[in-house]
């Protein structure tokens, strides 16, 4: 699975770490980093919550062209 | 907004569920194992003895699995409590061996079968790894971050 660079780059723009992203969420920062490295498709609850935290939609993070 | 309250969260629990699957898998194979050697050769040790070590492997390989996977600790662990506490059950069970090695009364092997004696040397090597691999797990986690 490719890395998810959106959410990196979206998680970088708001000057948020791992850990702060997965706490807001509920998650480990282990998690988040799977996440972010494409080792881990989460589900859609938590790519919904992920969204929420950026105020984006789920196309913006999760939609492969 | 829906957030994970459960005290694994949803990855954490795929890699457990998949590390328990495989941990029955190898319990299985022990017993069968054991059941061929106690048929076919020798009665190797007492049944509690016996019972300890056979649950000793997997025990062992979920925890460390776990740990390396990122899946033992809970959400909100940190895991120096464990940490400590790990490392006093280890410095007791050395402590007790050491005991039993300077009174003489040590004893690994009884009438050809294992004894009770194994029991100290496997507690303290099962807990003095995972002490080990916390420790180090918990030092490339702090350089991550």
């Amino acid at each position: 699975m490719a890395k998810n660079l959106r959410l990196k780059t979206a998680r970088a723009a708001r000057d948020m770490s791992q850990k702060k992203l997965a706490d807001e969420v509920g998650v480990t920062r282990q998690t988040m980093n799977a996440i972010e490295n494409g080792d881990y498709n989460p589900s859609l609850n938590l790519c919904i919550a992920i969204c929420k935290v950026f105020g984006v939609t789920l196309n913006d993070l999760f939609w492969e062209e | 907004m829906w957030k994970e309250d459960r005290p694994y969260d949803e990855y954490q629990l795929l890699k457990r569920y998949r590390i328990g699957f495989q941990t029955m898998i190898i319990f299985a194979l022990l017993v069968g194992i054991n059941g061929f050697i106690k048929e076919f050769y020798i009665i190797w040790a007492p049944p509690i003895i016996e019972g300890i070590v056979l649950l000793y492997i997997p025990m062992f390989y979920f925890i460390l699995m776990s740990l390396f996977k990122d899946a033992y600790l809970r959400k909100l662990d940190t895991g120096i409590a464990m940490i400590v506490i790990i490392g006093l059950v280890v410095i007791f069970n050395l402590f007790v061996i050491i005991q039993s090695l300077v009174y003489g009364t040590f004893s690994l092997v009884k009438d050809g079968m294992l004894s009770d004696g194994i029991v100290l040397p496997l507690l303290a090597s099962f807990f003095g790894v995972i002490l080990i691999f916390m420790i180090i797990k918990r030092i490339k986690d702090r350089r991550e971050v």
